[in-house]
């Protein structure tokens, strides 16, 4: 075991083009981070061509450093201008936009970006602890678990993505589920809704499907409104050095708080679709409840930027776990990530503790490094890099265009792919204009071939009563517990609205 | 819900019911998963109108003021504030786009991909990258020219040199060629 892992971490420092890339990943990572309108989605999006025909541990350590590093820069918006680059970073501008009013935006960026990084590092650490505990709980799952477990993370997904109503994220979880039913059927060999179109007999090319649902609206979207994000008033012009390391040493004077807040984003990383949203807010409120002086919240106090920066990012972390070992992604943008796993020829799911130990080991690594490599060089360039902030987002539709369409192309060297992106691309524009969350669609359709053979084989292994095995109905208990809730949620929802829309 | 909304869950009906009555068409084995998935999901669009259409009813019982008064709703995806002031992303903070933009952005997006699939990447490139630079960015001709032909051979470099890809070099291009014999 030992071997292993310092194997990986060998590997991977004495590898050059592993370390060069990384090094390019840390610095693409941050710059991405800081524009607006690109978060960690769409950077692994644009990401795809370059990694295509790339060996595999050497591609996925890009992309895994290029997806944690994303978060450690989104933060200087959110502090800079009160703005937040995305979810995650909305906890922080509570307090560190405060802080950027007094003056003291070089102390909040120090305390977060070190935060943010030592966050990335625990939560790498939590989930490497837990390999040996769940490698034998993993390794006992039979298909009609794997099917269960498809079934519970779309529920779970579409439960935690769409708000009070979860219909509208099953159907899009559906989707996905019946998009990976065509092409040729694994059972049968018939060929299903491909018709004579050769390109779609493998299947619907994940990484156009993806792009289509995530990245090209998203794009389409920032062209459509077409402003920077420093339209804002900007607080605390000057950001000396003395600040931002009297900000950096607060995070070893609130370790303890550091640790908790860590452990709690692992934790929620594992969590599938609960994100880094939710990682972030919980955090903060833990910061607020533990304080002891909690009036000090929302106006400026160190620990409001401390804690939700340290949980968003140690939750790269935990959510690498339902990622790698059960192939349910921990979030949309680790859906995008598994993707792009795939095409580089990783399978995830439990074979990947029993014989392909050594990637995992070289992700957790590279969360690692990459966090220390961004935090050090962040802390050198920030005060140049909030000049990208003014970046207008209409410069930067036509080159991501371009990267999207390469990355569809290169994907399985078929223009046919092109075709397909522009009628998906409509409808992931159509679900982000409705505001149906999208992140089932991922899942649904990275699951959907596993749950089918799962399913099969479960009910000719079992029959009909496959689920009546003790962690199959487990797993049905849950998914039951998660629909009644999401029932009794949504109807708490309508009783609200209801007495709100009738106040006088 | 909105009509948007009720919209989408209409094409998505349609699109679960078209995918369900094809697959009636295959072996019993085959046509297993996409009835297993798509029947329920068919209910489920139709209990989402359902739930649309009763909303809306509800919501004109209830008054005309509904829309004047629903900006102090949270709104769906929304997160919850835990103190302090209400946290705004920076794409709500910004003006939602308009209709026309988003018809005019679309119609980049299209022509581009007919253009890729026509022209190829060296031509369509260049091209998307110079014309939006120019008219949507508002850049001056020779600063989104020179854009554009940076950024093409910096693309044509990295990919067909370095990575040795070959690029989709379009259907016309590949016919022009072939007919002047370049």
């Amino acid at each position: 075991m030992l071997e292993i892992i310092f194997g990986a971490l060998f590997g991977l420092l004495s590898s050059p083009l592993i370390m060069g890339l990384m090094l390019v990943a840390v610095v693409c990572g941050l710059l991405v981070g800081v524009t607006p309108g690109i978060g960690g989605k769409l950077s692994i999006a644009m990401a795809i061509p370059f990694v295509f025909g790339m060996d595999m541990i050497a591609g996925a350590v890009f992309l895994i450093t290029l997806h944690a590093v994303n978060g450690t820069s989104g933060q200087i918006s959110s502090i800079m201008f009160g703005i937040p680059g995305d979810g995650d970073d909305a906890a922080t501008t509570l307090d560190g936009y405060p802080l950027a009013k007094q003056g003291q935006a070089a102390r909040a960026l120090g305390a977060s970006i070190t935060a943010s990084g030592v966050g990335g590092i625990i939560g790498a650490i939590v989930f490497a602890l837990l390999i040996p505990v769940l490698k034998p709980i993993v390794l006992q799952f039979s298909p009609s678990e794997f099917f269960l477990i498809a079934l519970l993370g779309i529920c779970f997904i579409a439960f935690l993505a769409s708000g009070p109503n979860i219909v509208t994220g099953l159907i899009v979880g559906l989707w996905g589920l019946m998009l990976s039913t065509v092409g040729m059927d694994p059972m049968t060999g018939v060929v299903r809704y491909a018709g004579d179109a050769l390109v779609l007999w493998d299947g619907v090319s994940l990484v156009t499907a993806v792009l289509a649902i995530f990245a090209v609206p998203e794009m389409l979207s920032l062209g459509a409104r077409g402003t920077s994000i420093a339209l804002a008033p900007r607080s605390g012009d000057t950001l000396s050095y003395r600040q931002l390391i009297s900000g950096v040493l607060e995070v070893p004077r609130h370790w303890w708080l550091v640790i908790r807040t860590s452990a709690i984003g692992a934790v929620v990383g594992m969590i599938p679709g609960l994100g880094g949203s939710a990682a972030a807010w919980l955090c903060y409120g833990h910061a607020v409840q533990s304080s002891k002086t909690p009036e000090r919240f929302g106006k400026g106090a160190i620990e409001g930027v401390i804690a939700p920066e340290t949980a968003s990012n140690a939750k790269e972390g935990g959510s690498l776990l339902p990622t790698l070992f059960f192939g349910v992604p921990g979030s949309s943008g680790m859906a995008i990530l598994l993707g792009a796993f795939i095409m580089l020829g990783i399978q995830p799911g439990p074979a990947m503790m029993a014989n392909h130990l050594d990637v995992v080991w070289s992700l957790i690594w590279a969360l690692v490094v990459g966090n220390l490599i961004a935090v050090a060089l962040l802390l050198v360039i920030c005060r140049w890099v909030t000049v990208l902030t003014f970046v207008n987002g209409r410069i930067l539709v036509p080159f991501i265009l371009v990267f999207i369409s390469l990355g569809c192309f290169l994907s399985e060297f078929q223009w046919q792919n092109l075709v397909i992106l522009v009628p998906f691309s409509l409808l992931g524009y159509a679900f982000m204009r409705a505001g149906w969350p999208r992140a089932p669609f991922v899942i649904g359709l990275i699951l959907g071939g596993t749950a089918e053979v799962a399913l099969h084989q479960s009910l000719q292994l079992w029959g009909l009563w496959f689920f009546l095995r003790p962690v199959s109905l487990v797993l049905i208990l849950m998914i039951v517990a998660l629909l009644a809730y999401a029932i009794y949620r949504n109807m708490q929802t309508k009783t609200v609205v209801m007495e709100w829309t009738a106040e006088p | 819900m909105n009509r948007f909304s009720s919209a989408v869950t209409v094409v998505m009906f349609a699109i679960f019911a078209t995918m369900v009555a094809v697959a009636a068409t295959y072996s019993e084995k085959a046509r297993f998963m996409p009835f297993v998935i798509g029947i329920p999901a068919i209910g489920l669009c139709l209990l989402q109108l359902a739930m649309d259409l009763r909303g809306a009813r509800r919501a004109r019982l209830a008054g005309a003021d509904l829309g004047s008064r629903r900006d102090r709703w949270p709104q769906q995806g929304e997160t919850p504030s835990v103190g302090g002031p209400a946290p705004v992303s920076w794409q709500a903070a910004l003006a939602a786009p308009s209709v026309a933009s988003e018809i005019r952005t679309w119609t980049y997006f299209v022509a581009y991909i007919g253009g890729l699939l026509l022209f190829g990447f060296h031509v369509a490139v260049p091209i998307l990258v110079a014309v939006y630079l120019f008219l949507e960015a508002k850049l001056s001709a020779l600063t989104a020219g020179f854009a554009a032909a940076v950024f093409t051979l910096a693309v044509y470099l990295m990919f067909e040199r370095l990575l040795e890809f070959r690029l989709h070099e379009g259907y016309l291009t590949e016919r022009l060629i072939d007919a002047f014999a370049i």
